[in-house]
């Protein structure tokens, strides 16, 4: 009888002291913030709250500041004690974000948390800015935010309005071996690449695979595009201009070879619709200028 | 008693055994001789019930061998075979020690006080105690022989009317072993009124320990009977295929 | 006669048991209070645990502790028993596909099925390695059957070849998969035991237990066994029920480990490889020291992997295989030192 009276007491005094001590209770906004995924923390920054941050991911490296701060690792191999030492009040993370089990301890201990889709259009970069300020409190810092998403959208309609021949881009994620890596449908790279006002040169097939030699001459892209990070690990343009076959395409013969950083090509965060403008600008200045 | 009826084995195409039949008697010391390939190794093996003839059968105290489970067979006979090797660095008493398995269901305390008697009775039969805290696997090919003489012992050592199966027990000891195992042979057989068994080359051995011989030639049974009557030299001469002066020579102290 | 009782419960062997579970107990009492967020023992003493610590100790750190204990003890057991069964030391679980066939079904649901949301997302992949590993040792089981007879070789040269089909096939979905697929398939094959839930651990420690107590327990035949298939026939083992438990309990041990924590490797090899080193061949006390010995070390190994990067943690089968290889090669040169001067 007494054992279940204390019992039931250090309960109550358990989840009293969490409610207390964690922002649980509702209204609080959260005062260390932990952002899992590229985007999210591009986003809490964009929303003016970095300061907020208290740590991220290995995917998080736009702005400058989130690189100095603390890393719980790749975001589908977290740990909950690495998490819980940052002694964070709200976790952002993609649905990607993992492993299962990890969550369910993160939430067995009542950390707040939110899960936002990973994003593929400009609606979804809205919504996951909507989603975050709600929590942080910085809807009229949002409203700005997305204020200044669509003018860029309508910006970027306009000039995709005056594509009279969508060009055929390529995305090559690494070259590495002979055989690129190559984006096919549904993959963030085939997403900002329709964004931009151009059409993804692989029809065929979904996600990422490596491309022959002959299959890359007979798809016959207008361009390549490239992160930087990618470009750069492989040895830079002339290792890639090795890559058999690749000299047949007219994206080398034109020289219409881009790169761009991958966080603000893949990462669909607050400066997507700027990406997809800085793409459209590279792909098309040659014909603009004629 | 043992009794072989008509026991046939074939693998293969082969005819390893080629109708055999005879009776083991307690308390006698049996030598298997014969040239090499004849069948000895096998015939031992179907007598202590270690490989089943493709026919016939054999009997022990007229049930079939067969009938027995493996825990029951080893209860009553022990065997040691030509090579068995272990990689792994037992100490030479915990090998001793392995003899004792299937007496442990029927009341045989591992640490006992009579399993370590047994033990070092057997050490000391075998004429291994020196070495009881050596690893198996630093000895030479002699003393691991008698180190696994002594678990064949330690297997039956405390029972009456058993049978000891040995192939070939001596090839790799000095001389003074060879005759202190054939005389250790020959005592236990006595005894413990036990059916010894042994493979063995050695003819000079054979007619100097052993009570009774049974000559195999090419799978098929040449004679048993009391070793110095089937061990004469024109026999010997013909089984081994060897001049007829060289034979008398072997034979001539026990003639 | 009980004064005797008394001093063979503490001959030597035992007495080695005994200091073993004490360090377990001490390693893993310390384990408990090492990470991100260390509890101090003195604080404890004056003030007790404060809610947070409490909180992360019984979801959090304790059942990973646990967790890591059951599975070193699983991998060592099974890797003293499997080296005992194929008279080989440097036999190891995977021999019997259970790894291999793990990791292929593990493969399948990431690349495949892709994500999956709620509770069955929670244990779709620990459920799918324990049925991948289970069903590729039955596999090779079933072939050796097939084969004739069940030989060792037989079973060696089957556990091979099925290990290469698998690792192909494995091969063949990372091809498939796209980034994130990989690196979760990759992460997994490294092996964590940051997932560890009282439930997971409750299933584990109920396989985990009576597999060790059933492998203890044949011991001495196991040490028989040594002798050769036929030498131990004449000692009235029946060898063949023998091969059956080892393998049977073998694979459900380390199907549960690889379920719970995904591949851990050198675990198995070393610590079984350690212990008969030091202590001898004796299956009799090389098992439950095995057992011991693996629990130890996973502990320590996985205290090391979560705390060495704080607040992101090191793959533990990383550190064992980092810490293990150097570890075992010396053991290797040494053995092989000491035979020539011999």
């Amino acid at each position: 009888m007494i054992k279940t009276a204390t019992s039931l007491i250090q309960g109550f005094l358990l989840t009293a002291a969490l409610l207390a001590t964690g922002p649980a209770n509702a209204g609080d906004v959260p005062e260390r913030i932990l952002s899992v995924g590229g985007a999210l923390t591009e986003t809490v920054y964009a929303l003016e709250a970095g300061e907020k941050l208290v740590g991220n991911d290995t995917t998080s490296t736009f702005p400058d500041a989130a690189r100095a701060l603390p890393k719980v690792g790749y975001q589908r191999a977290l740990s909950s004690e690495g998490i819980l030492s940052l002694a964070p009040d709200h976790l952002f993370m993609t649905d990607e974000a993992g492993p299962p089990p990890v969550l369910a301890q993160l939430k067995a201990l009542k950390l707040p948390m939110t899960v936002i889709p990973a994003g593929r259009s400009l609606e979804d970069v809205k919504s996951t800015v909507r989603t975050i300020a709600k929590v942080i409190d910085k809807e009229q810092t949002a409203e700005e935010l997305i204020h200044s998403i669509a003018r860029d959208e309508r910006k970027l309609a306009e000039k995709n309005q005056a594509v009279t021949k969508p060009k055929r881009v390529l995305f090559i994620l690494q070259h590495a071996g002979g055989a690129p890596m190559a984006a096919g449908l549904s993959s963030a790279a085939s997403s900002i690449i329709e964004l931009a006002g151009a059409q993804n040169a692989v029809q065929n097939y979904h996600g990422y695979k490596p491309l022959t030699p002959e299959a890359l001459v007979e798809i016959q892209p207008d361009a390549l595009l490239l992160t930087s990070e990618g470009l750069a690990h492989t040895g830079g343009l002339e290792s890639l201009l090795q890559t058999p076959g690749l000299a047949l395409t007219p994206a080398v013969q034109n020289e219409q070879i881009i790169d761009m950083n991958a966080l603000l090509l893949l990462g669909f965060g607050p400066r997507t619709a700027q990406a997809a403008l800085q793409l459209h600008d590279a792909l098309y200045a040659a014909d603009s200028a004629q | 008693m043992i009794e072989a009826h008509n026991l046939i084995v074939q693998k293969g195409r082969s005819t390893l055994l080629d109708d055999v039949s005879l009776k083991l008697q307690p308390g006698q010391l049996t030598a298997i001789v014969g040239p090499n390939g004849a069948g000895k190794s096998t015939l031992l093996k179907c007598l202590s019930g270690s490989v089943s003839p493709s026919s016939g059968t054999v009997f022990w105290n007229e049930k079939p061998l067969n009938t027995f489970t493996p825990e029951e067979l080893a209860r009553k006979r022990a065997v040691l075979s030509q090579n068995s090797s272990v990689q792994f660095p037992f100490k030479v008493r915990d090998i001793v020690e392995m003899g004792l398995n299937p007496h442990l269901s029927t009341g045989l305390g591992q640490k006992s006080a009579e399993a370590d008697a047994l033990i070092r009775q057997s050490l000391e039969l075998a004429e291994i105690s020196a070495l009881r805290d050596r690893t198996i696997t630093s000895l030479s090919g002699g003393e691991q022989q008698r180190a696994h003489l002594a678990r064949t012992l330690c297997q039956i050592l405390h029972r009456q009317n058993t049978a000891l199966f040995l192939d070939e027990p001596t090839s790799a000891l000095d001389l003074k072993h060879q005759h202190g195992t054939l005389q250790l042979a020959r005592d236990f057989a006595q005894e413990h009124n036990a059916i010894v068994v042994i493979v063995l080359h050695e003819l000079r051995m054979t007619l100097q320990y052993c009570d009774q011989a049974v000559c195999l030639q090419q799978g098929r049974l040449v004679e048993a009977g009391p070793a110095k009557e089937v061990l004469n030299s024109s026999r010997l001469a013909e089984l081994f295929d060897i001049p007829e002066r060289i034979a008398k020579d072997l034979t001539r102290s026990f003639a | 006669m009980r004064f005797k009782a008394i001093t063979s419960l503490f001959s030597r062997s035992n007495g080695w048991l005994i200091l073993m579970i004490l360090t377990l107990f001490l390693v893993a009492g310390t384990a408990s209070l090492i990470g991100a967020i260390n509890i101090l023992p003195g604080d404890i003493l004056t003030s007790g645990f404060t809610p947070q610590q409490e909180a992360i100790l019984t979801t959090i750190r304790l059942p990973r502790v646990f967790l890591a204990a059951i599975t070193g003890a699983a991998l060592a057991v099974s890797g003293a028993a499997m080296q005992g069964l194929f008279r080989n030391p440097l036999a190891d679980p995977g021999l019997i596909g259970i790894a291999g066939g793990a990791a292929l079904a593990v493969g399948l649901v990431i690349v495949i099925l892709g994500p999956i949301g709620g509770l069955a997302g929670l244990y779709s992949l620990g459920i799918a390695a324990f049925a991948g590993g289970l069903s590729t040792s039955l596999l090779i089981f079933y072939l050796v059957r097939k084969a004739g007879g069940f030989s060792v070789t037989t079973m060696l040269l089957a556990g091979i070849a099925i290990n290469a089909i698998t690792a192909a096939a494995t091969g063949f979905l990372t091809f498939l998969s796209n980034d994130q697929q990989l690196r979760a398939l990759t992460f997994w094959t490294m092996g964590n035991l940051g997932g560890a839930l009282w439930p997971a651990v409750l299933v584990a420690l109920s396989v985990v237990l009576p597999a060790t107590v059933l492998l203890a327990r044949s011991a001495q035949q196991l040490n028989i066994l040594m002798l050769g298939e036929a030498e131990a026939e004449h000692l009235g083992v029946n060898t063949k029920a023998l091969k059956y438990r080892i393998v049977f309990c073998t694979a459900l041990a380390v199907g549960i480990a690889v379920a719970v924590s995904g591949i851990i490797g050198f675990v198995g090899l070393i610590v079984p490889h350690l212990i008969r080193l030091l202590f001898g061949p004796d299956h009799r006390f090389l098992i439950p020291a095995s057992a011991l010995g693996g629990a130890i070390l996973l502990v320590i190994a996985d205290t090391l992997a979560r705390t060495v990067v704080i607040p992101a943690e090191i793959p533990v089968g990383i550190l064992t295989s980092l810490i293990g290889g150097p570890f075992f090669l010396f053991l290797l040169i040494r053995q092989f030192r000491g035979m020539i001067s011999l």
